[in-house]
């Protein structure tokens, strides 16, 4: 497939992650601070996101299931997880965070429940996206 | 634009005459071809302000001194652009503020710290980064090399706020030590009295927080992620400017104190606080 077509596959899917608030202003920031020196610095902290979320998200299922429910734990976990999309601009994922958090402090465990896989919808959703964009910029990258 | 000194415009002369009658027929006809008139004045009260710009000839007034970005934005605003965030590059804003600085970042969470480290980078500074309270403390004890540490509040093993605590108990007693003779400042790097300035950095900016931050001996708080200015705000306390920008800030703050004497109205200082804060941005 030819570059310029897929670089603007690429810059379409961003800026409707953009426009459908998936993604806010803190992801252009990173895009700012990638340079020469450091050239897939947006990737490498998207990639880092993943793996830290995946940890977290198993974490926070695990807690899920323990019995009695630790929402201390909970509530740290997903602390966590909303700082580290709050980094990249996760903004839609952000989000869906506040409502865990609301749950956890009346230890409401079903809307604790609900909501985290509200949460992983969204976040798997902006992950396949992220994927796909960045997937697209290497392959434009290694034409000509 | 043509640019005219508030003496020059008191004084009659025939350039200032043709100035004024273009500009006045101008008006009649195409106003945004028109070169804009801008006016230069020292000291001068917001009603004699709008009595200059009343008849139209004169577009704006801009207070001397004034800087390049001043200037930008009322040029901007006369054309009717719509007053918007100029999107420099990341650096112009902190200019030199953090270029060389050796700093700490104390954060659990592995992506806040690579994106931390990567706004700093970009403004120059020599980014450390470690994972808790722990290694933070070894980091920190008397004598090292840092210059600041940004410091996550909610850690696992020790927040933020204990740490810090610590770290002043490090310092404090140094700084006894070497007050009362027992330690010389050589063995500690010649720095008589150890106070890294600690920053935290946090998601919620609640009252709550500033408070216990003050209380265990932090300097301040930046929000998480960085924001441009308030990161300047927070770091120009503590990097002493050079002699130059320190007598740009004296000028300034005798006009402000010279305005503030002759009792004048709060928008007038508005401006020059503003003024003020441009001239700031362009020194540093």
């Amino acid at each position: 497939m030819d570059k310029v077509r897929l670089q603007r596959e690429a810059a379409f899917i961003r800026s409707s992650l953009l426009d459908q608030g998936y993604l806010d202003e803190q992801f252009i920031q990173l895009e700012e601070l990638q340079d020469n020196d450091n050239p897939n610095f947006v990737e490498e902290v998207v990639t880092l996101f993943y793996t830290d979320s995946a940890r977290l998200i198993y974490n926070i299922d695990q807690a899920l299931l323990s019995n009695p429910t630790d929402f201390t734990k909970l509530d740290d976990y997903m602390h966590q997880f909303k700082g580290s999309c709050s980094s990249i601009g996760a903004k839609k994922v952000k989000n869906e965070c506040n409502g865990f958090g609301e749950y956890c402090e009346v230890q409401n465990y079903d809307g604790c429940f609900r909501t985290f896989q509200q949460i992983k919808q969204e976040y798997i959703t902006l992950k396949k996206k992220l994927e796909t964009y960045f997937q697209l910029l290497k392959e434009a990258a290694q034409i000509k | 634009m043509i640019l005219i000194d508030k003496d020059a415009w008191d004084k009659e002369s025939s350039t200032l005459y043709s100035i004024k009658k273009q500009k006045k027929n101008g008006i009649n006809g195409d106003r945004i071809n028109f070169p804009k008139v801008f006016l230069l004045a020292t000291h001068l009260s917001p009603n004699e302000c709008d009595e200059l710009k009343k008849n139209g000839v004169i577009d704006d007034i801009l207070m001397k001194p004034f800087w390049l970005s001043v200037l930008v934005c009322s040029y901007r605003e006369s054309l009717g652009i719509e007053k918007r965030q100029i999107n420099r590059k990341k650096v112009s804003k902190l200019g030199n503020l953090l270029l060389q600085k050796r700093i700490l970042v104390v954060d659990d969470n592995a992506v806040n710290r690579k994106v931390a480290e990567g706004v700093l980078q970009k403004y120059g500074a020599t980014v450390t980064c470690v994972e808790g309270g722990r290694a933070a403390l070894q980091m920190l004890k008397p004598p090292h090399n840092f210059d600041a540490c940004f410091m996550d509040l909610q850690m696992p093993e020790m927040d933020g706020f204990e740490v810090t605590r610590q770290i002043r108990i490090l310092e404090n007693d140094v700084n006894e030590k070497i007050a009362c003779g027992e330690a010389s400042a050589e063995m500690f790097g010649d720095i008589f009295y150890w106070h890294i300035p600690i920053l935290a950095m946090t998601a919620d900016v609640t009252q709550a927080s500033n408070e216990e931050c003050k209380k265990c001996g932090m300097d301040g708080y930046v929000s998480k992620p960085f924001e441009e200015e308030q990161l300047y705000t927070a770091m120009a306390r503590f990097f002493k400017p050079s002699s130059y920008v320190e007598a740009e800030c004296l000028r300034f703050s005798t006009m402000a104190s010279l305005a503030m004497e002759a009792d004048l109205e709060c928008n007038y200082l508005t401006r020059i606080s503003c003024l003020g804060e441009a001239m700031l941005l362009r020194l540093v």
